[in-house]
This record gives structure tokens, C-alpha cells and sequence, in this order.
């Protein structure tokens, strides 16, 4: 019951300006796709044209393989978990839960059934004679996915799901969203900017940036392997570092960092055929040692900030070999060793090589 | 310690800040409604002598006069009047108010102002204004004359038709502002909930927009009904004494026959039906909130 869909060269113009360029999307049946990216990147525009509230300019919208692109909003098999849920204020639970299948002339009998077995689904059998209003906010949003799942839509469709939730509530809810998905096999296609959402619910990323696709892929890959230094740098914190390729021996590659590191890579990492690029060097892979008065210079740093977050510490440190490079490493915050990394303290830093992911263009975005 | 009266959650008991600001508003309220009230009640009571003063007492005659077939056809006519200005004003307000909230905010701003415009000038010179247009020689009448001349002269003027079209002109803005409020506040994502759930374009108003937008039409509606059915000027200058209502039967007994306390009673009896009217749309209201 779930379907394909396909964004074929999808494009979105208001006037001058462009919202979404030429995007190229499959998005297979049953699965779970995230459309990540800054606001304003286009990645609502995108959501709402497979919802049928905007009209692409440009390209083609298919779902399971029969093109929708000029089918109205209520005639499509798609059915949205809107940003603040938009839940009819003046219909109780249940009245919003039925809401759907009145529309579509379910009898009675069934509509009942059906409306139980969504409430049971998301846990609100008790709450069905309750108004919106007298609804904690996790509720609300149980009661949105009630409401858009019972139409038994072939593409499940959700906003920015979890932006009214607090943090501890958030952790929870997407559990639980993610186990409905597993449980009901239907296509999802959530919208979000918080990476963690991301990284946590998809089977497939896909990353929006100014209006065009930057990168699709599983979550690992986004976040181990990013396409562009925008990805990069979205998608967790990056280290971008110059690096510049010093020679080759069997199955590595020899690099040499900006700050003076040098390295010896697996060459499957480095893009074949250049001779410089940036390397992706997330926090957890920098290793802070105190100085201790050694003479080699490269690497040499000085801790800059600290930023205290109970199970670990960020660190700003700035390179001491004249680039003025600055990064930011973790480190567990453990209660012990707090001394040697206060602002002021001289370190070297270290970067494993055998994780460094080096960017495949020296642009600062991807070709498009 | 008093709290500042912006704290008080709604519902909770207004503290003495409060009762001060709305000193000006209460006092305002007892001298010209709750006395004037309590007057006109007393003065129902009462009977009047041969020049025409007051004799306060204490006789339910001239509410049994209202019992009178014709003073009861003029009642009916009158809420019939009222009735059907209202129903007219809601069918041309309701589209017009949507239109206007749902517009783009510099249209919006213009249009707003469009619909307050008659208000800059005097009532009675509007009113006026449609005589000029309704009557025999009048613009309308011309225009007939032009096109189709076998028609013309229509009478037009002292006609209930006149009467019901001065009523809708002069009070289709107590409907459209009101209305427009509630609308302007409807959330679009819940009209766009409601598409996306399958309801097309003609379903989407009887099941959301309609029942969310109810508290403005309710106002909208007393707003209009509540002065059209008293109204005295507009029926006796486009009705002429051709079309009394109820309204012209009060004005006639204050000032021309003189009879103050069975105006009074006409006048007592249309307060109690609109006390009525206000207490049935409240038991009426639907049980869940609808901010409005």
C-alpha cells in the first residue's frame, strides 16, 4: 500500500526567485526519507509540492509510477503530520481522526472501526472525547499522525514533527515515530533542520541547500563520507583543514595537513586524480595532548574556548604555525583532567588518519 | 500585594487595579444604560394623563395593549424586516469580509478602508443620498428611462424594497468587520489540513471554515439585527408611512401621540425578546473553543 515516489527534475519559481532547482529524487516504497537543510534551503517547498499545495515549474511528481504533478491536494493518496499539527480546533479527537474518512464517504461501521484503530495506534483510546486544547502537546502531535495515517495514505508526510516538543519529549516521540513506520512499512518523508532528527530516524538523508540537492545517502554515509563542505559542515560539526597530497606508497596516500600535520591516509579516501583538497575532520577525531615541552612544531596549539556539556567538552584551539587555523575538538569531560585544557593551555593536537575523509571537490560546494 | 492586572490569567478574579480601570466603563454603563433602563421600565408601569405627563403607577395595562393583533404585526414585521437585512447582509458580507482577510495586507489595508469610508459621512445624508437615487426623478429612474423606456417611471421609493436596501447599505459594515476578524485569524494550515484530508473546495467551508468562523458571524449577525429591528430613520424616510415598523411605532408614541408609558412598554417588550434571543445563542454555543 505504501508506493515510489519519483521527483523528476522538480523545479519551483516564485517570479525571480528560485526555490528548487532540478531535483532528481527517488524515494523508494517504505521507506524512510529525511529532506535536511537550513530554513529557507527549499526543502518545505519540496514536501508541499509532493503534498499538492504548490505547483512545480518545472518537472514531473510521480507516485507509483502514475504522474500527480497537477493532481489537487484532496485527490492525492498523500497525507501530511503538519508543523504545529493543525488540528481542527472545534472537532474532539475523535472528530479530527474521522475527519478524512468523512471526506471520503466511509460508512459509518467502518469509519468507527477505523478510528479506533488508528487512536489504539498512537495510544489515545481514552482521550477521543477531548479537544485539541485540552491536550498536552505530545498528544497533539499523536493525534496528527492518527489523523493522516487512518486515510491509509501511500506516502506519509510529516513538517517539522517534533519542533513543538521539548527535548526530553522529542527523544521519545521519535522512537516512537520510528517504530510506527517500521510497524505500518509506509513511505515517510520527513522534513527537518536538526540533523540529530535526521541522523537518528532515516534510512536515507537527503540533503537541501539553497534550493538543490546536495547529497542523498544512509545516515552513516552523510555523516562519515560528506559529498561538499556544506554537508560537511551541516550534517555534525567539520574541521574543513586544507590538505595537500605529498607522495604515494602502496594502498596510502601521503597528505599534509594545514598546521603542519602529516599523514598517511588509505588512498580509497583521497579523490583520485587531485593533488589538493580539504579534509573533513570531525571533533572526535582530533586528540589533544598537553604540551610538554617537546621541540617538533607541527600540531603545536593553544586551547582558545571551552565549552562545558556534562558528558563532554568542546574545545576552540588555534593552530600555532602562523595560519591563524582555528578547531574545535571534544573531549569526555571527565572531572579529573580538567587543568590541563583551560583557555590559555598549550597542546598538541593529533588526527588519526585512517577515518579522515577528504572532500571529492575543492569548491566550496559539489557539482550540481 | 495587588498583581498587575496584564498577569491575570482569563477567567481569574480581577483584583483592585482592575476594578479601578474599569471604573469609567461601569459608571458609564449605570447612568446610560442601567438607569435609563430601570426609567423606561418604571415609566411602562405608569399611565399618562390628557396632556401627555407621566403618571407613575403601577398597572400592567399597556402590556396588555401590546396584545393587540396590530401592535403584534408590527412586531413580526419588524423582526421579518430585520431578518431579511440580516440574511442579506451575511450573503453579501461573508464572501466579501473572506476576501478582504485572505487578501494581500496592502489590498487588505485598502479594502478595510473602503468599507469604513460611509462612515465619514453623516448617517442621514447617506440616507438621504438614497432617496435621491430611488426616487421617481431620481438616478436610478433615469438610467431606466435610458435603457428601457417603457418602464419608466419605476416607483422605487416608499417601497419595502427601499426600506430593506437602505437597511443593508446602512449596516453591511457591522456584519464585514466582525466577520473579517474571525477570519483574519483562521490559520490557513488548517484550511490546507482540511485539503490535504480530502475535502475539496466546496467541502472545505461547511466542515472548517463555517464553524470556526461562527463567532464572528454570530456578532456580525447581532450586530445588524439587534439596531435594524428598532431602526426608525431609514423606514421613515425610504418607507415613508407606508411600511411601519416597530421602530417608527416607538418614536410615534414618545413624540407625537404623546403616550410615554406605552412606548415605553413597546420598548420594554423589544429589550426582554432580545434578552431572549442572546440567552438562546449561548446555550446554543458549540462545546469546543473556538478562538473567535
Amino acid at each position: 500500500m505504501s508506493a515510489r515516489i519519483e521527483l523528476q527534475g522538480v523545479g519551483k519559481r516564485y517570479g525571480a526567485v528560485t526555490a528548487v532547482r532540478d531535483v532528481h529524487l527517488t524515494i523508494a516504497a517504505g521507506e524512510f526519507l529525511t529532506l535536511l537543510g537550513p530554513s529557507g534551503c527549499g526543502k518545505t517547498t519540496l514536501l508541499r509540492m509532493i503534498a499538492g499545495f504548490e505547483t512545480p515549474t518545472a518537472g514531473r511528481i510521480l507516485l507509483g509510477g502514475d504522474d500527480i504533478t497537477g493532481v489537487p491536494p484532496h485527490r492525492r493518496p498523500v497525507n501530511q503530520v503538519f508543523q504545529g499539527y493543525a488540528l481542527f480546533p472545534h472537532l474532539s479527537v475523535r472528530g479530527n481522526v474521522a475527519f478524512g474518512l468523512r471526506m471520503r464517504g466511509v460508512a459509518p461501521a467502518e469509519l468507527g472501526r477505523r478510528v479506533d484503530e488508528a487512536l489504539a495506534l498512537v495510544a489515545l483510546e481514552a482521550l477521543g472525547e477531548r479537544f485539541p486544547h485540552e491536550l498536552s502537546g505530545g498528544q497533539r502531535q499523536r493525534v496528527a499522525v492518527a489523523r493522516a495515517v487512518v486515510c491509509q495514505p501511500k506516502v506519509l508526510l510529516l513538517d517539522e514533527p517534533f519542533s513543538a516538543l521539548d527535548a526530553k519529549l522529542r527523544q521519545s516521540m521519535r522512537a516512537d515515530l520510528q517504530a510506527l513506520q517500521r510497524r505500518l512499512g509506509m513511505t515517510f518523508v520527513l522534513v527537518t533542520h536538526d540533523q540529530d532528527e535526521a541522523l537518528a530516524l532515516s534510512d536515507r538523508i537527503a540533503v537541501v541547500n539553497a534550493g538543490a540537492l546536495e547529497q542523498v545517502g544512509p545516515p552513516r554515509e552523510i555523516y562519515h563520507r560528506p559529498a561538499t563542505a556544506f554537508v560537511a559542515d551541516f550534517v555534525g560539526h567539520a574541521n574543513l583543514l586544507p590538505a595537500e597530497r605529498t607522495g604515494e606508497k602502496v594502498g596510502r596516500v601521503a597528505v599534509r595537513l594545514a598546521g603542519g600535520l602529516e599523514l598517511e591516509v588509505p588512498a580509497e579516501r583521497w579523490p583520485s586524480g587531485r593533488r589538493d583538497t580539504r579534509a573533513v575532520v570531525r571533533p572526535e577525531q582530533v586528540v589533544l595532548r598537553p604540551w610538554r615541552g617537546e621541540e617538533r612544531a607541527a600540531g603545536r596549539a593553544r586551547v582558545t574556548a571551552v565549552e562545558f556539556r556534562g558528558d563532554r567538552e568542546h574545545l576552540q584551539v588555534a593552530l600555532h604555525d602562523g595560519s591563524g587555523l582555528r578547531l574545535t575538538a571534544v573531549h569526555p569531560g571527565g572531572e579529573g583532567d580538567t587543568a590541563d585544557f583551560t583557555v590559555g593551555a598549550e597542546v598538541t593536537i593529533e588526527i588519526s588518519a585512517d577515518n579522515l575523509w577528504f572532500l571529492p571537490g575543492t569548491e566550496a560546494r559539489g557539482p550540481r | 500585594m495587588t498583581s498587575p492586572p496584564a498577569a491575570l490569567e482569563p477567567g481569574a478574579r480581577p483584583g483592585a487595579v482592575a476594578w479601578l480601570l474599569l471604573t469609567p466603563l461601569l459608571a458609564w454603563l449605570a447612568l446610560f444604560v442601567v438607569v435609563p433602563a430601570l426609567l423606561l421600565f418604571g415609566c411602562s408601569l405608569g399611565e399618562r394623563d390628557e396632556f401627555g405627563q407621566v403618571l407613575w403607577g403601577f398597572s400592567l395595562e399597556n402590556y396588555a395593549r401590546l396584545l393587540d393583533p396590530v401592535y403584534l404585526r408590527i412586531f413580526l414585521r419588524s423582526l421579518g424586516f430585520a431578518a431579511l437585512t440580516t440574511a442579506l447582509c451575511l450573503l453579501i458580507g461573508y464572501p466579501v469580509a473572506y476576501q478582504i482577510a485572505r487578501a494581500a495586507p496592502r489590498v487588505r489595508e485598502l479594502l478595510l478602508l473602503l468599507v469604513m469610508v460611509p462612515f465619514w459621512t453623516s448617517f442621514l445624508v447617506r440616507t438621504y443620498a438614497w432617496m435621491a437615487i430611488l426616487r421617481e426623478e431620481g438616478l436610478l429612474n433615469a438610467l431606466v428611462a435610458w435603457l428601457h423606456p417603457a418602464w419608466a417611471p419605476l416607483g422605487l421609493l416608499y417601497t419595502p424594497a427601499a426600506v430593506v436596501t437602505g437597511l443593508v447599505y446602512s449596516y453591511l459594515p457591522f456584519l464585514i468587520l466582525p466577520v473579517y476578524a474571525s477570519v483574519e485569524k483562521l490559520d490557513g494550515a488548517l484550511i490546507e489540513a482540511a485539503h490535504d484530508l480530502g475535502a475539496g473546495p466546496w467541502r472545505v467551508f461547511p466542515s472548517v471554515i463555517l464553524p470556526l468562523t461562527l463567532p464572528g458571524i454570530a456578532a456580525g449577525v447581532t450586530l445588524v439585527f439587534v439596531p435594524t429591528v428598532a431602526m426608525f430613520a431609514v423606514t421613515d424616510l425610504l418607507g415613508g408611512a407606508r411600511v411601519p415598523l416597530i421602530g417608527n411605532v416607538i418614536q410615534n408614541q414618545f413624540l407625537q401621540a404623546r403616550d410615554w408609558p406605552f412606548g415605553a412598554a413597546l420598548g420594554v417588550a423589544l429589550l426582554g425578546l432580545f434578552l431572549i434571543s442572546q440567552l438562546l445563542l449561548r446555550a446554543l454555543r458549540p462545546h469546543g473553543v473556538i478562538r473567535g
